[in-house]
């Protein structure tokens, strides 16, 4: 299926027939240019060494930091909806009266 | 213009090259510089294209190069051989120019009153598809270079490479490390905003 309208598809169709091909690298083929090889290797030497297991922690931060969030959202949904309070008997110091059973006058 | 335009082409194979990765990694990891020279050498033509590639306008390639070197080389220990060390560093590469290009906020806006003559009569279907030469051709793609200017980095990138090079999800899949799920829904938007911004410039049609 194209995703495109009619007009937008013809104007890539084009742009495609006029893109230059490069060819696939060679091996040795791409030098870098002189002196580039030793910067790198002393720009990267220069750095302090970060040690092998701040990756682990850092990995395993993330995703104990999306386990979390996880819970969280799944606690929420389970959470029950607050009932409403039920109605106190005014009065009832000693909690005799439970709601419903107030006495009447007659 | 960067040099988007040209079509990034693949790596070279492993088994052609002379360096044994599985001796010269762990002297790297090491802090040999002698082999991080080593290292910086063999790297350079895989990673040069990516760069080329997807340069953002007023960077400079060098300058690049040196930062995704350098990107590669603080992060080599976290390379866990579960991918080949090529596809790796041209992932790295290129999330680099992504980051770099997403930095580059101005993306100039096209209007029809700018295109030129060229680019209106293809704009108008003056010319036909199977007429079309090479200056056709060219102010086609000079169109399509700026709609996708106007675009997010890695969407334009991911048009470039599924409409223009006609690659496939897989292809896409495998240098940037997006499951296949991703890739489809980032086409999907990608698409969407293209034709979006293509709409738009036909809009302004007289």
């Amino acid at each position: 299926m194209n995703p495109y309208p009619p007009q937008l598809h013809r104007l890539l169709r084009l742009a495609r027939a006029g893109r230059p091909t490069v060819a696939a690298p060679v091996a040795g083929g791409e030098t870098p240019p002189h002196g580039f090889a030793t910067r790198v290797a002393a720009l990267w030497a220069a750095q302090p060494k970060t040690p092998a297991f701040s990756y682990d922690l850092e990995r395993c931060s993330r995703w104990g930091a999306a386990a979390a969030i996880g819970l969280c959202l799944f606690a929420a949904g389970l959470r029950p909806r607050p009932a409403a309070p039920p109605p106190e008997a005014p009065f009832d110091f000693f909690g005799i009266e439970s709601p419903g059973e107030i006495p009447r006058r007659p | 213009m960067n040099e988007c335009g040209s079509v990034p082409p693949k790596p070279p194979e492993s088994g052609s090259l002379s360096v044994d990765l599985t001796v010269l990694l762990p002297r790297v990891r090491d802090r040999d510089e002698a082999a991080a020279r080593e290292l910086v050498t063999w790297l350079y033509p895989i990673l040069l294209p990516v760069v080329r590639g997807n340069l953002p306008q007023r960077d400079d390639v060098e300058d690049l190069m040196q930062e995704v070197h350098l990107k590669i080389f603080s992060r080599l220990e976290q390379y866990r051989g579960d991918v080949p060390f090529e596809h790796w560093v041209r992932r790295l590469a290129l999330n680099t120019c992504f980051d770099r290009l997403r930095r580059q906020k101005a993306r100039p806006e096209i209007r029809w009153a700018d295109l030129s003559e060229g680019e209106m009569s293809v704009l108008l279907d003056r010319v036909q598809a199977e007429m079309a030469d090479e200056t056709v051709a060219s102010d086609a793609g000079a169109i399509v270079e700026r709609l996708l200017g106007q675009m997010p980095a890695q969407e334009a990138w991911l048009i470039r490479a599924l409409d223009l090079e006609q690659r496939s999800i897989a292809d896409v899949c495998g240098e940037t490390g997006w499951n296949g799920g991703v890739a489809r829904i980032r086409a999907f938007r990608a698409r969407r905003r293209l034709r979006k911004l293509y709409q738009e410039l036909e809009g302004q049609r007289p």
